[in-house]
């Protein structure tokens, strides 16, 4: 339960007295008794009496289908206890407190706020991470073909699942027989979503050429990151990437130089960002992370012919550790996106319960 | 000074109904709290007769009348009844709630009425879909008998 689930049904808590003054009291337990949310009408003991109370009733409330509701009528004043999703919202009020505004507190809008935050909860809860293909990653082979969109190098680390790569900036024109050449002229023209930072040497009376322009037969590219995958069509990818200013190359050439930097990228080792979780158990290997059998699975695909017998961990304070790896045996753990981790490589690397990792499989050859 | 013995042996009868008499008739048993128990056992006999009723278990000091539908479930009703009502004393020492007058549980298909007046003690069960209140006026008529006779 997050402290951000806990303060919503705090806040929820203290604004049902100041809806309805008739409450005298209110809180929320969770079904193994724990309270997460009280008003400071209600003691602490008083409401683990309460609590106690139903807890027995209900051990012996098989006979009515399991208790849901639990309501004590006093002289002054009047307790109910219902049941919302897994948690139970107690409310103490008096006797004049109108029925059907304590019904539609109760039954209406507590369920409503719980339903909402859990949903808020989990939307929240960070997704698991998958692995995905390396990226083609087109680097200039030839110094004499510029590529006006900055490229990493293969050298560099290749940020898979956090960062997309960002998409290049230049109308894409799609050369073809009826095509003004206005554009090729020009191929700094930008569109207007264009990024500040690319968009500083470009003069603006070309802007407003460039939107003057007919665009029958221009493709711009969207300014927005593009992840170019490989199993994308690879003249695509190349009609993007590289531009008029390529045209006087072959297209064989084209495609032989995409081939080549798509094979080079699948070298790379992938990386995925997991959450850390603590790897509990009888007699846990100090020295053996434990992570998604999915992944494992991932990586065997895309490196057939490799062997990887150890991942390599690495933490957000850039502490880095390399150790041996096996799919995780606990179910519950299974998709969520999370790595197993001893508590001593946990201190080594600097990293918590909770905290994000990223792993990349070290290869070896077979 | 002679010491008077009251014997409490347990008598049960099976009646028509599946309705089961516990009674530990004591001697001294005096006629007016027998005329309590019958005004009650009336007034009770007339809610059976709701829609929705399933039954009930009616406790006073010496006698224990039971009617309910599901005669094998007797012990699991009777165990929520008593644990319902134990809850009543926890409930007026931690809450500012006065004298409990009646308790009413909702399960998935079934609720149950628990009051405790005096030595009496009732618990109706019905279904979700029966009004309580009805219960609860009968019951009320039964104890103003009670209370001006």
């Amino acid at each position: 339960m997050s402290q951000a689930y806990t303060s919503a049904l705090q806040t929820m808590v203290d604004e049902i007295h100041k809806t309805t003054p008739e409450i005298t009291g209110s809180f929320i337990f969770t079904d193994n008794g724990k309270i997460l949310a009280k008003d400071e009408f209600t003691t602490e003991q008083s409401a683990k009496k309460l609590i106690t109370a139903f807890n027995d009733i209900d051990r012996k409330s098989q006979t009515i289908g399991g208790l849901e509701t639990l309501t004590i009528f006093g002289n002054h004043n009047q307790i109910y206890v219902s049941g919302v999703k897994d948690l139970y919202l107690a409310t103490i009020c008096t006797r004049k407190a109108d029925k059907k505004t304590i019904e539609l507190l109760t039954k209406v809008l507590v369920p409503s706020v719980v339903k909402l935050a859990d949903q808020l909860a989990c939307n929240f809860t960070p997704e698991p991470a998958t692995p995905i293909m390396p990226e083609p990653i087109i680097s200039p082979t030839e110094p004499s073909a510029p590529l006006s969109a900055p490229i990493a190098s293969p050298t560099e680390p290749v940020a898979t699942t956090i960062e997309p790569i960002a998409a290049p900036t230049v109308p894409l024109t799609i050369p073809t027989e009826t095509d003004g050449n206005e554009n090729s002229e020009n191929p700094n023209i930008e569109s207007e979503e264009t990024p500040a930072t690319n968009t500083d040497a470009v003069d603006p009376k070309d802007n407003i050429d460039a939107n003057e322009q007919p665009i029958s037969n221009t493709e711009t590219v969207n300014s927005e990151p593009t992840l170019f995958k490989a199993d994308e069509d690879a003249s695509a990818v190349l009609d993007i990437r590289l531009g008029p200013l390529d045209q006087s190359r072959s297209r064989e050439s084209q495609f032989e130089n995409v081939e080549e930097n798509v094979k080079g990228a699948q070298e790379l080792p992938t990386e995925n960002q997991l959450i850390v979780e603590k790897l509990g158990g009888l007699r846990p290997r100090s020295d053996t992370i434990r992570i998604d059998k999915e992944l494992i699975a991932n990586w065997k695909a895309i490196y057939p012919n490799k062997k990887i017998e150890k991942i390599s961990i690495q933490s957000s304070s850039k502490k880095s550790a390399s150790c041996k790896f096996e799919p995780i045996k606990d179910a519950h753990y299974h998709g969520k996106g999370l790595i197993q981790i001893p508590e001593k490589i946990q201190r080594s690397i600097n990293v918590a319960r909770g905290g994000l990792v990223l792993i990349k499989p070290v290869i070896s050859e077979d | 000074m002679t010491k008077k013995k009251i014997s409490y042996e347990l008598e049960t009868e099976t009646q028509a109904d599946n309705k089961i008499v516990i009674s530990s008739n004591p001697q001294e048993e005096t006629k007016t709290s027998h005329e309590k128990t019958l005004t009650i056992n009336d007034s009770l006999a007339e809610i059976r007769k709701l829609e929705g009723v399933i039954g009930y278990i009616f406790r006073s000091e010496g006698a224990a009348t039971i009617d309910l539908n599901e005669p094998d479930k007797i012990i699991e009703y009777a165990k929520l009844s008593t644990e319902l009502l134990d809850c009543k004393e926890v409930i007026e020492q931690q809450f500012d709630v006065g004298s409990v007058e009646c308790i009413i549980a909702e399960g998935k298909n079934t609720k149950v009425l628990c009051i405790a007046k005096g030595i009496n003690r009732i618990s109706v069960f019905m279904t979700n879909t029966s009004d309580y209140h009805d219960v609860m006026k009968k019951l009320a008529q039964a104890q103003t008998l009670y209370l001006t006779k």
